[in-house]
């Protein structure tokens, strides 16, 4: 029943409204009894409250509540109302957190590939490469294992620059405590060390964790801070690349399945191109250097023994400068080793009309040259147990399983010259499989 | 600290915290605390100028009050004594000092606006009549400026014409000026309507907790998926629109005014949604105007506040002042009288046209006037008072005309009550309103005129009068978006005008997943559809430079 009269006489605002109705209790004698000026559009079903214009509500008076009996109902309601907004809050939350995550893509091939370094059992790698995209197009780990017995897996992402080596390098010895550190020195040549797009790509594979959240604060220009502690500020808006962000999501489900990441976050195009060098300088600015010592300072404090910092062959000649031997100076005094391969391309075999993609990277035939040759030296030069669990090895055999359809369906649209992208272990075993037996 | 930004929200739940925290007789003082802070957060440098506006008309307010209250006492006190005339020649007195009084403020505060916001271009014009290079001011114009002045002059017109008492409580008024979800653009509050819900503590209820929620991720999806897309397109088309094609012009001018009603009305929504939180109800600003049938109609919808503001405290003092009264009555006896009495269903509506123009033209000149004010409000250049003058002598045409158009939908015998003719009449007062802010984006009044010209001009083709294709800023997938977000504004639109319901209400009936459901995908939508973030220039509202 409705417990509120029709009649409004004398409120001036709603006269002003043109409004005929007004709530009154009909057992109350005046509205000053029930509110006070400023309340004046229509009763709910409860009549308990009453509804403004904008939705705002205002809460029954004292003596209303009594006059209805519901205080203690309307405490339960209450807590009901609060715990809804909890609850409210807590799934919206979780639905944007999911999104966040899915959304967080800024490169599909070191998303995934470092996502796989995660996903390895704790202490079940010899080695880990840490460097830019020469390390996992240079360097095909299970086929050092199926040679050598080698365990390996390239930390690497396109473009990292030096800056990421530090976090890089703790990471790897907080989760697989590796009997040999590799680092590519190209990084330290970039002119931007802390360009936004190479840093998201590693920073932003990286699972949330204290060393992610120490790298940014170190790292990272002040006004790119907050889109990098809060991704979704700057990935919400890959909405658009959906298709993208959901093919990462099921690569990473992939590997969760599986365990591990079957290629070890190896990637090659499948291109050749002609012999055509070019002459690049080789030189090291201060920001690399500060980012060399800064390197160097931490490996010795980790205590680390095993550490090699590599300059990778590729179809550029260079002009090397003074900063370079400096680089080298640095890194001997600090008791790392360095090796420069750039002059070794007789010795590993590359043929440069056929070994390479483009001018800095490897297609299938450079890596199946440079991979036993590379690990050929580290076995030599180091002194590593590659005995390994059976959990382990049963996982490297499963990896090497895959090896021979993998280079052999490469090999054949390398030939063909297929080019377009960077293949990984979707492209290595999807459809391709088999055709290059078959063919 | 924008009205989009988290910095924001993290305030007002400081705020929402605080205030239903401290006792209910305090609450008011914790608004006021949050205005304050968020003014010298946002425009730290201006404080002086707000803190001028609202101390001047406080006192002024109170002295007008008490000349009033000792006018009463000196009447009542010499009521025996003193004659009628006596009486009357008193009361003349204080209603000349009242008036002085009045026109101080008055004077003081819109001067301010004027130095601020209008000397340079005046400086300019005039010194161009004189041939003469007058000096400039260096001046940015304080946030809020033309919103808090005129809200805070409302209330000082009320105390003069004894609408309302003057506030003895300087912290309260202080509130009233300076109540901080309504002070970057609005609306403008009058003082009756706000003040009292300010003042009062309210009870912390769930119900404006979800509603005030509602409002604001309304408003956000408006603001942020739709406005700040458009403002991408409007920003790549604006450099070159002299080279524009026609539909390109035309492309410019809708999404110029949909991006202005997003933008806008967004912002409104979140400043009522803020406001709705603290349990007080801020006054609607936007009432669907795309649904308008007339112009008049349409700033009826649009701006309400500004226009009931510049309606209340301009158009009718202007209106029905003695000299507009006479104006239409010695126009009226100008003309010829009739030798017969004119039938109902003549031209004029059974007047002659002297009659008619003597009965109309105080009324367009007062609308003249006013929309010449409406166009300068919005900005110091000839072309927003082209702007308002647009809409004025639109409005002035029909007024003069309607008899007339009465007239022939009689003759041609065209049935007005029809869906056809209510969709035809919309579709006539959109284009009217999308020509009129040619003169919000022109460089100039001339300019202005020329662009108009030129989206009548036959030449179609997404391309520049040059030959070469031009990009919209945005891809295809944001002008889905942008398509997708304007039907879902159109359909709660359309709902709302259909019912006069709030969409809120009807949802608030549904089953509670369909609730939730909605609820989370609209704070989704906005969190993964809206433009912000690293590189992307978003969270400034268009109205605050007015």
């Amino acid at each position: 029943m409705d417990r509120f009269e029709a009649v409004c006489a004398v409120c001036a605002p709603c006269l002003h409204e043109g409004r005929t109705q007004h709530i009154l209790p009909r057992n109350l004698k005046n509205e000053s009894e029930v509110i006070s000026e400023g309340n004046h559009e229509s009763s709910n079903s409860s009549g308990a409250r009453e509804q403004r214009s904008c939705g705002a509500v205002r809460g029954p008076s004292k003596k209303f509540r009594v006059w209805t009996g519901s205080g203690h109902k309307e405490k339960i309601m209450k807590l009901k109302h609060w715990i809804k907004i909890a609850v409210f809050a807590a799934i919206t939350i979780g639905v944007l957190l999911y999104a966040s995550n899915l959304l967080r893509v800024a490169n599909e091939k070191d998303a995934v590939g470092i996502y796989g370094f995660y996903q390895e059992p704790e202490d079940s790698l010899d080695v880990v490469l840490i460097g830019s995209s020469y390390m996992y197009t240079y360097f095909y780990s299970p086929l050092a294992y199926e040679q050598y017995g080698l365990t390996s897996y390239a930390l690497a992402s396109s473009t990292m620059t030096a800056p990421l080596y530090r976090y890089a390098a703790e990471i790897a010895i907080e989760k697989q405590h590796p009997q040999l550190l590799v680092f590519e020195t190209g990084s330290f040549c970039y002119d931007i060390q802390q360009d936004e797009v190479s840093l998201r790509k590693f920073l932003d594979a990286l699972p949330d964790s204290e060393i992610r959240t120490r790298a940014i604060n170190d790292i990272v220009p002040e006004d790119l801070k907050s889109s990098f502690l809060f991704p979704f500020e700057k990935y919400h808006s890959s909405w658009n690349r959906i298709g993208e962000c959901l093919q990462v999501a099921q690569d990473k489900a992939d590997i969760r399945g599986k365990g591990y990441s079957i290629t070890k976050n190896y990637a090659t195009t499948p291109q050749y191109i002609s012999y055509s060098r070019q002459t690049r300088k080789y030189n090291i600015s201060e920001e690399g250097f500060k980012y060399l010592e800064i390197l160097l300072d931490y490996l010795k404090e980790a205590d680390i023994d095993n550490v090699l910092f590599v300059r990778f062959p590729d179809m550029y000649n260079y002009d090397v400068q003074d900063s370079y031997t400096k680089m080298i100076d640095m890194i001997r005094e600090a008791g790392f080793d360095f090796v420069n391969l750039a002059g070794a391309i007789d010795d590993i075999g590359i043929d440069m009309n056929k070994d390479f993609y483009n001018n800095s990277h490897l297609n299938i035939f450079g890596a199946q040259k440079f991979t036993p040759f590379f690990t050929d030296y580290i076995m030599k030069r180091y002194d590593i147990s590659t005995d390994h669990s059976p959990e382990t090895d049963a996982e490297w055999e499963d990896c090497a399983s895959y090896n021979d359809q993998i280079i052999a369906n490469m090999e054949y649209l390398t030939e063909n010259k297929a080019g377009g992208y960077l293949y990984t272990q979707r492209d290595f075993l999807a459809d391709y499989i088999g055709i290059g037996e078959a063919s | 600290m924008t009205l989009t930004s988290l910095t924001f929200f993290g305030f007002v739940a400081a705020s929402l915290i605080v205030y239903y925290i401290v006792p209910k007789k305090w609450r008011y003082l914790v608004l006021l605390a949050a205005s304050l802070a968020f003014y010298g957060i946002v425009c730290f440098k201006y404080f002086p100028f707000i803190i001028f506006t609202a101390l001047s008309t406080w006192a002024g307010a109170l002295w007008l009050d008490k000349v009033a209250k000792d006018r009463k006492a000196l009447l009542k006190e010499h009521k025996a004594e003193w004659d009628s005339e006596q009486k009357k020649k008193f009361k003349h007195s204080t209603i000349i000092r009242r008036r002085w009084i009045l026109a101080l403020v008055l004077v003081l505060n819109f001067g301010i606006l004027a130095v601020l916001k209008y000397y340079n271009f005046l400086a300019e014009w005039f010194g161009n009549i004189i041939n003469m290079q007058l000096p400039m001011v260096g001046l940015l114009l304080p946030l809020g400026i033309s919103f808090y002045t005129f809200q805070s002059m409302g209330y000082i017109i009320d105390v003069y014409w004894e609408k309302t008492p003057a506030e003895k409580n300087i912290a309260r008024f202080g509130l009233f000026a300076t109540f901080f979800p309504q002070i970057i653009q609005g609306p403008i509050a009058i003082y009756s309507e706000l003040a009292g819900q300010l003042y009062e503590g309210h009870d912390l209820s769930y119900e404006n907790i979800k509603y005030g929620a509602q409002l604001i991720f309304w408003g956000l999806f408006k603001k942020m998926v739709i406005a700040d897309r458009l403002a991408v397109v409007f920003n790549t088309l604006f450099p070159v629109r002299n080279s524009l094609s026609n539909a390109y012009s035309l492309l410019l001018l809708v999404v110029y005014m949909v991006q202005l009603y997003m933008d806008f009305s967004g912002g409104i929504d979140i400043a009522r949604g803020v406001g709705c939180m603290f349990g007080i109800n801020m006054a609607e600003n936007f009432r669907r105007p795309f649904f308008s049938k007339s112009i008049s109609e349409f700033w009826r919808r649009w701006h309400i506040s500004l226009g009931k503001w510049l309606k209340t405290y301009l158009f009718y003092p202007m209106a029905v002042s003695k000299a507009f009264l006479r104006l239409g009555t010695w126009i009226s006896k100008r003309g010829k009288k009739p030798s017969e009495e004119i039938p109902d269903d003549s031209i004029w509506g059974g007047f002659t046209f002297a009659q008619h123009l003597g009965r109309v033209l105080p009324g367009c000149i007062g609308t003249l006037i006013t929309f010449f004010i409406v166009g300068m409000w919005h900005g110091a250049n000839w072309r927003y008072a082209g702007y308002g003058l647009w809409n004025g002598i639109i409005i002035l045409i029909s007024m003069i005309l309607e008899p007339v158009f009465k007239w022939l939908l009689r003759k041609l015998r065209i049935r007005v009550d029809t869906a056809g003719w209510r969709v035809f009449q919309m579709i006539r007062t959109a284009i009217l309103v999308v020509l009129s802010v040619v003169f919000d984006i022109a460089d100039n009044l001339a300019d202005g005129i020329s662009m108009i010209g030129k989206c009548f001009t036959p030449v179609l083709g997404p391309t520049t009068h040059l030959g070469t294709e031009v990009s919209t800023g945005i891809e295809a997938a944001d002008w889905i978006v942008v398509i997708t977000g304007l039907l879902i504004v159109f359909a709660v639109s359309l709902y709302q005008e259909k019912t006069g319901k709030h969409i809120r209400e009807s949802l608030s009936r549904q089953p509670l997943w369909i609730q939730w459901t909605l609820g989370i995908g609209c704070v989704v939508v906005v969190a993964i559809l809206g433009m912000y973030g690293p590189g992307v220039a978003s969270g400034e509202f268009v109205y605050m430079q007015f």
